[in-house]
């Protein structure tokens, strides 16, 4: 949710902050800072809510003595029945942790590989508009195609993370899930081509890819989230 | 620890918890409701000299809540210490029970 609000807000800095001119959004410096700025920020306050969830986590050990966990696991058990997941409160802890550094982890790539793709996009712009004639088809061309390697290493992490919740919990429908986001994103990176147009005298260019990873990022995690608290007591 | 203090009013009984409801003591607290069961419509355990409830403890009130279920009453936990709270949310039993 964080991630959500986060991508709202560099959206909204993009509307607003930029101050014209052909370049892309990439180019305005002012447009990056705010927005790393924002990115900074939300890598902060997920870490603080996953270390936050991390000590409650260990809290809730020190509730129920040893001797007495058994004893609760089986009254979950005989209430609960299939709806309560098969992990132990330590597995649980450790898929928390797991899912703290594949999270955290990743927006930090996200913004280093946004800053190191931001400068060969600018590099590319650059010859592309030295070479007499800006050959705005071929420069389209080579964003979309290069574009999605920014998320490649991300979008892996995350399905890893997801694929694993899967294994862990024996949840067919998380697998098939995971397996569906790839094939989408897979499809969408080799077959889709970058869309154009054109909103309030401003060029507009959605690349597939970038779109998907980002649904998956913010939309996609917050549904798996709301899966697991829904379906499984006690995660 | 523990103790259990009780009065029943028309058909509702108040049950006062006090202390650690750990499992020897939740033998007591089912001594104290299980002869009203089929009496009382409604049941009220105030909570806030509760220090800790077990397993055992935690059977007795989904009983008493069955019990209730089955005449068409209620049963529910009232002024529940924030560390008991924890052990009803942890274990999920907080969404089953009517917890205050």
């Amino acid at each position: 949710m964080i991630r959500f609000i986060g991508f709202v807000l560099s959206g909204a800095a993009r509307t607003l902050v930029r101050r014209g001119g052909m370049l892309p959004d990439m180019a305005d410096q002012m447009v990056w800072r705010i927005q790393s700025c924002i990115a900074m920020i939300t890598i902060i306050l997920s870490a603080c809510v996953f270390i936050v969830a991390l000590r409650k986590t260990r809290r809730y050990f020190e509730l129920i003595p040893e001797e007495e966990r058994a004893d609760m696991a089986a009254l979950q058990e005989e209430i609960f029945g299939s709806s309560l997941s098969n992990l132990n409160g330590e597995i649980i802890r450790k898929l928390l942790e797991t899912w703290f550094v594949i999270f955290v982890g990743v927006q930090l790539m996200y913004e280093v590989f946004s800053e190191v793709y931001r400068l060969f996009a600018l590099g590319l712009y650059d010859a592309i508009a030295e070479s007499g004639k800006l050959m705005t088809d071929a420069y389209t061309s080579l964003y979309n195609l290069s574009h999605s390697f920014k998320y490649q290493g991300m979008l892996i992490a995350l399905l890893l993370g997801v694929i694993m919740t899967a294994i862990f919990l024996d949840d067919k429908t998380l697998k098939l899930v995971a397996i569906l986001a790839a094939s989408v994103y897979l499809l969408s990176s080799t077959g889709l081509e970058m869309a154009t147009f054109s909103v309030l005298g401003r060029d507009i260019g959605i690349v597939w890819s970038s779109v998907i990873f980002h649904v998956i990022d913010t939309v996609g995690m917050i549904c798996l989230a709301l899966y697991l608290r829904v379906r499984y007591h006690g995660i | 620890m523990f103790e259990v203090k009780s009065r029943i009013i028309d058909k509702k009984m108040e049950v006062e918890l006090i202390g650690q409801l750990d499992t020897g003591a939740a033998s007591k607290l089912d001594a104290e409701i299980r002869p009203h069961l089929e009496i009382v419509h409604e049941i009220v355990f105030d909570a806030s000299k509760l220090v800790y409830i077990s397993s055992n403890g935690l059977r007795i009130l989904l009983s008493a809540r069955k019990a209730m279920d089955l005449v068409g009453g209620s049963m529910k936990v009232i002024n529940t210490p924030g560390p008991v709270r924890s052990i009803f949310d942890v274990t999920g039993f907080s969404e089953i029970l009517d917890i205050e």
